[in-house]
């Protein structure tokens, strides 16, 4: 599903990101990326939307190599990839139902379509009560949750989280995890980056360990 | 662990799943995708009035001046119409002791001619005949041999156009032809003035079309700013460039077509101020302007200020996204 061959990232000031990364995920997977602030996490998550690409070696998903893969192609790729954020990427002066209907509004969805699952994935993420709220008045752990409700309303086929719980308390971290978990359970491949080694530890899922840029480690077989 | 309660987690009905999407088709979405940027466009202009209306105002000043000088043009034309008709009669006046041969030859000549309206030949005794009528006198009758020409009356179809211009040229070449009553020279420099304000005018409209372009890029350029974490959002989760653009696109038209018609409006004013001393003026050429909806103008400039609008949210737009958005 993802494949990383030989993959490296050199930023125009000679610095790499990333340096000679392989690996490949199957689909249905959920895998860890961890490692220390700077090792290239994000930088290695922003590869897969082809948000950033490689100075060197093949990103593939789903078979695809996305060097080779048109540029007016990537909007089709990236509506196959749900993505959550740390620092939320929400439009504060927008009603939460608006912000979790922008992917669906994006692909072209019905009105009707869309509010029957932006409800249904609100209610998942057990924010039903406020959709009408401005994203402003709501609390950081709430827009969190807006955040993977619009992440995950598009059914995407992989879910990428970039520190997912970084401004979360321990408690409200977990239910996050809990609700990524429930969504590799229903066949989607999933991609955390944290390095938040403590919580990453309560779950059984391989992690891909980075360190300047490199892999340094990748524990349990996947 | 926790794995095992991923695995048994129940996923209520309704919830996002990777199954078969109810899409509708693409024509639908896009007409829905227009009808909303429509909507939003118009509601730019209620939501933030200041920055909208100081650009359509910007935008019809700048319309207005090469619009104004085309509506002159269009004006210069009509009292040189109207003069011009006047000297519709051309006086032929032919060489002294031309034989009634030729006069009849010529004059046929002249009626074959498609500019040509009517001809009327006064002959030398004729024309004798009439001057002792206007001087009251009984007769002019003496020894002295008539010295008047035969006199063909001309009338014209069309003074204006080029090929009575040229007619008058023909005629006055021509060796049976002493002199003429009106010889065109006049209706020339109208139309070369008239000429030159129309050219002026759209070459000012050229020159202009960038300055609108410039103005109503750089507001679409700071509400671009404004929306750079939307757009980046947008991009991210499968938007188009197209799809990020459109919002732009009418904006940019709507600010355009508003211009103007506001720069049409501050035509028609501006001539109904002047119609007075334009209307003196023209009294004294047998005309006066008629100042009306300038329907056509109005047209033309919208339709400009639309297509400057488009053109401008094109150009800013690609750019911007080309260099600020991973789209």
């Amino acid at each position: 599903m993802i494949e990383f061959d030989g993959v490296s990232r050199r930023f125009s000031n000679g610095h790499f990101g990333l340096q000679d990364v392989r690996f490949h995920i199957p689909e249905g997977r959920m895998v860890f990326i961890t490692g220390h602030s700077g090792s290239g996490k994000s930088t290695l998550l922003r590869l897969i939307p082809a948000l950033d690409h490689p100075t060197s070696g093949t990103v593939r998903i789903g078979g695809h190599d996305l060097q080779k893969m048109p540029k007016h192609q990537y909007p089709k790729l990236r509506r196959q990839i749900g993505v959550v954020f740390q620092d939320h990427h929400l439009l504060p002066d927008r009603r939460v139902f608006d912000n979790v209907a922008l992917p669906m509004q994006v692909a072209g969805f019905e009105p009707r379509d869309i509010r029957r699952r932006v409800e249904a994935a609100l209610d998942k993420v057990g924010l039903l009560a406020r959709q009408r709220a401005r994203v402003d008045e709501i609390s950081g752990g709430e827009q969190q949750r807006v955040n993977i409700a619009r992440a995950l309303v598009n059914r995407p086929k992989i879910l990428l989280a970039d520190e997912p719980t970084g401004n979360l308390d321990p408690e409200l971290s977990r239910e996050i995890f809990n609700q990524f978990a429930d969504f590799h359970a229903i066949g989607v491949t999933v991609l955390i980056a944290s390095h938040d080694l403590h919580l990453l530890k309560t779950f059984a899922v391989p992690r891909i360990v980075l360190n300047q840029g490199r892999i340094a480690q990748i524990e349990e077989a996947f | 662990m926790d794995q095992n309660h991923s695995t048994s987690a129940k996923i209520p009905s309704g919830t996002p799943t990777r199954t078969a999407r109810t899409k509708t088709s693409a024509l639908n979405a896009w007409k829905r995708h227009h009808a909303r940027c429509l909507k939003d466009g118009l509601w730019h202009l209620v939501r933030r009035p200041l920055s909208a209306w100081a650009t359509i105002f910007a935008i019809a000043i700048v319309l207005a001046l090469p619009g104004f000088l085309m509506t002159l043009a269009a004006q210069i034309k009509h009292i040189g119409g109207a003069w011009a008709a006047e000297q519709g009669q051309v006086n032929v006046y032919l060489k002294t002791g031309t034989d009634e041969t030729h006069v009849k030859d010529f004059t046929q000549w002249l009626q074959s001619q498609p500019n040509v309206r009517s001809t009327h030949v006064i002959p030398p005794e004729q024309g004798l005949k009439d001057l002792a009528r206007r001087l009251n006198i009984d007769s002019l009758d003496s020894d002295i041999p008539n010295p008047l020409p035969t006199v063909v009356v001309l009338k014209l179809k069309n003074p204006t156009d080029q090929a009575s211009l040229a007619l008058r040229e023909e005629i006055r070449n021509n060796p049976l032809v002493e002199n003429l009553s009106e010889s065109g020279v006049w209706v020339k420099r109208l139309q070369t003035i008239s000429q030159f304000f129309d050219e002026l005018s759209w070459w000012l409209m050229f020159l202009f079309g960038f300055t609108v372009v410039s103005v109503i890029g750089n507001t679409l350029r700071l509400e671009l700013q404004k929306r750079r974490e939307e757009l980046a959002l947008i991009a991210l989760i499968g938007g188009t460039r197209r799809y990020m653009i459109r919002p732009l696109l009418y904006d940019g038209a709507i600010m355009g077509l508003l211009g103007g018609l506001v720069a049409s409006g501050l035509i028609y004013t501006l001539l109904t101020m002047l119609t007075a001393p334009i209307n003196q003026f023209a009294a004294e050429y047998g005309t006066q302007i008629t100042v009306i909806t300038p329907m056509m103008l109005t047209a033309l400039l919208g339709l400009i200020g639309l297509s400057l609008g488009w053109l401008s949210a094109q150009l800013i737009g690609r750019n911007f996204l080309r260099h600020a958005v991973s789209a």
